[in-house]
């Protein structure tokens, strides 16, 4: 947990000083309105900065500021949580394919049987109940244009 | 007496079984619409709004009323049911509503936000019924320096800067205001923070943020929760279902004040219901006996956001009604639905057209009684779904958020966004911060921002601006003394050690 959270906290100090430094591009007094583009940025990212300096050096210093210190990364939920992630940003690419209709079925059936262990059968019949909701719903009763992807 | 008298014809109009149809047809649509996630009341009503074509004014109008209604009621069961909200106003109900659905009390929750949200449209309507004048001509005084010390004020009371661990929330806020700082500038249109990406400059869409935090995240968390099938096979018993008389009316004063909150902050142009709920859910939690109940399923942190979001409704309608000023975006939509049933909204309407309009207040009405009606007769039902769902709701949930995030604007990069926001939102949560503050952040960031350089516009760079205004520089002395609150307090448990 501790490590977890040490990454997590250089990862929004590594972000907040991206902000923090490229926010000077943008012009602080502007001659139009007062205050130019960069004011508020450049303000937020300075005061964040600070902010988050001290709590990577309160994580760093062993104090785990984690709102439920008892919870650990097992391996196996891990495992789960990387696969799905990938299922999801996969989802991105296989619409451009597949259509979201299709995609979003086999999303489902996927998720459904391997995150969840739930059997083919029920996958197969809880996701294709929610897709055709889904196609119903969106594409014909709300008349919303779902990418149908190259294949069709 | 006479407004009586309007009223009444008013209802009398609309009491007709065509026009109740079409209010019927309305909420069910608008309710659906509403639960959603990525419709909510703005697309919920332009995506329906073909709908009105060819038909007679009344009719048309009652059946937008109807949707209006019936998608501030939507919102909600989706945030209390699988925690992700229906549009922005509802985020708040996920707060306290969703743990009570963990805790098994779905019915209990949708039942208790129904009546909420009643009352809450009940109170809105008598405010657009008795104060559309006094209300309009101070609504009329809120430039855009107040409007910049009402977000400082807003930001502040709601960022948790007043409990006794201020840091995470405080950093929260910060880092919603800086997510909100991506895109194009509000006034001169430089890019910030775009690094060359073309789906950044009109910054990162609210809901996309909403959705990622609050309904993908919550799939990741369920990931690590065991679901207990046993649990499943139990019936929930009738009456867990419904809450209590004594329990209504141990809510009853924070429904009531949310309510007048909400119509109030609802009639000021801009602010809308999203900015209402969280306002209110901070002040009940200040005012509760038991603060640290909320967000762990306490029920004033339910039913005063829900009254005071449908409270909005009624307050949305005075400026657009009398000055033909849209307050919101739904409300805007409104308004090309009323010109393009050949209503001119503005100060001469209610001369004009006084029937019809009167008649769309009555429907107001009428569809909220009949939103109270259909929305508990339904409630066995959702929590029943609910509750044999349970195993299979990660992978819906995590289906509804690609595609509620999809149809916000077509866009597969806002998914994109969307599934990093999960993640993200995920470590907030493990780690203690506070995703609330965040989001409000996100939502007054560009209206904080493009106040603020449009009343220095107006006063030629001159930040004395908002301290020559009385309601600006009342605002401002107001978010100062709650950002100096905790060391006044604890100047003052010193004083009292030492003593």
């Amino acid at each position: 947990m501790v490590l977890v959270e040490r990454v997590f906290c250089l990862c929004i100090l590594l972000v907040v000083t991206i902000f923090f430094v490229v926010s000077f591009q943008y012009e602080m007094i502007s001659s139009i309105s007062g205050v130019g583009a960069g004011f508020l940025p450049s303000i937020t990212a300075f005061i964040l900065l600070f902010l988050v300096i001290y709590y990577v050096l309160k994580v760093f210093r062993n104090k785990s500021t984690s709102a439920n210190s008892n919870d650990t990364f097992t391996r196996e939920i891990v495992i789960r949580q990387i696969i799905l992630i990938i299922s999801l940003f996969s989802c991105l690419f296989l619409v451009q394919i597949l259509g979201m209709i299709i995609t979003i079925g086999l999303f489902l059936i996927g998720t459904l049987h391997f995150l969840e262990k739930v059997s083919w059968v029920k996958s197969i019949v809880i996701s294709t109940v929610i897709t055709l909701c889904v196609f119903f719903l969106f594409t014909q009763w709300l008349n919303v244009k779902l990418p149908t992807g190259v294949m069709f | 007496m006479q407004v009586f008298q309007e009223l009444l014809s008013g209802f009398a109009t609309i009491m007709q079984p065509e026009f109740i149809f079409w209010c019927i047809v309305g909420i069910i649509l608008g309710t659906l619409a509403g639960a959603l996630p990525g419709i909510g009341p703005v697309t919920g009503i332009a995506i329906l709004l073909p709908i009105t074509f060819g038909m007679n004014t009344i009719s048309a109008l009652l059946l937008l009323m109807g949707i209006y209604q019936g998608a501030m009621f939507g919102g909600r069961i989706s945030s209390i049911l699988i925690n992700v909200p229906g549009d922005a106003a509802a985020v708040v109900s996920t707060f306290d509503g969703y743990p009570m659905t963990k805790q098994g009390k779905a019915g209990y929750a949708l039942t208790l936000s129904a009546i909420a949200s009643f009352i809450g449209g009940m109170i809105g309507f008598l405010g657009l019924v008795f104060l559309t004048d006094p209300i309009t001509s101070m609504a009329l005084m809120f430039g855009t320096p107040e409007y910049f010390a009402l977000m400082v004020f807003a930001l502040i009371a709601t960022s948790g800067l007043t409990e006794k661990k201020p840091f995470k929330p405080i950093v929260a806020t910060l880092l919603g205001l800086l997510i909100a700082t991506i895109g194009a500038d509000p006034v001169v249109g430089t890019a910030r923070f775009t690094f060359g990406i073309l789906e950044l400059w009109e910054g990162i869409d609210f809901v996309v943020i909403a959705v990622g935090l609050f309904g993908l995240s919550e799939v990741f968390i369920r990931m690590e929760q065991n679901v207990d099938l046993e649990k499943m096979k139990t019936k929930i018993p009738f009456s867990d279902l419904f809450p209590k008389i004594s329990e209504i009316m141990n809510d009853f004063w924070t429904i009531l004040r949310s309510s007048i909150v909400g119509f109030l902050i609802g009639v000021l142009p801009g602010a809308g219901a999203t900015i209402t709920t969280f306002m209110v859910y901070s002040m009940e939690q200040k005012l509760s006996k038991k603060p640290e109940e909320f967000g762990k399923g306490a029920s004033k942190g339910l039913s005063g956001p829900e009254a005071s979001n449908n409270a909005t409704v009624g307050g949305a309608l005075i400026p657009l009604f009398s000055l033909g000023i849209p307050g919101s975006g739904t409300t805007a939509i409104l308004l090309g639905a009323l010109m393009m049933l050949g209503l001119q909204p503005g100060p001469l309407m209610f001369e004009k057209s006084g029937d019809i309009i009167w008649a769309a207040i009555a429907g107001l009405f009428l569809a909220n009684c009949l939103l109270l009606i259909l929305n508990t007769a339904f409630v066995p039902v959702f929590a029943t779904i609910i509750q044999k769902a349970d195993a299979y709701l990660g992978p819906i949930i995590a289906a509804l958020c690609i595609m509620g995030t999809y149809m916000l604007n077509n866009s597969m990069f806002d998914v994109g966004l969307m599934i990093i926001f999960g993640i993200i939102g995920y470590f907030l949560r493990k780690f203690g911060f506070p995703l609330a503050p965040l989001v409000l952040a996100v939502v007054l960031g560009p209206m904080l921002e493009s106040n603020l350089r449009q009343s220095l516009m107006m006063s030629n760079n001159d930040f004395t601006i908002f301290l020559t205004r009385p309601i600006s520089v009342t605002l401002l002395a107001i978010s100062i003394i709650i950002l100096f609150l905790p060391i006044i307090r604890r100047l003052l448990s010193r004083n009292k050690e030492k003593s």
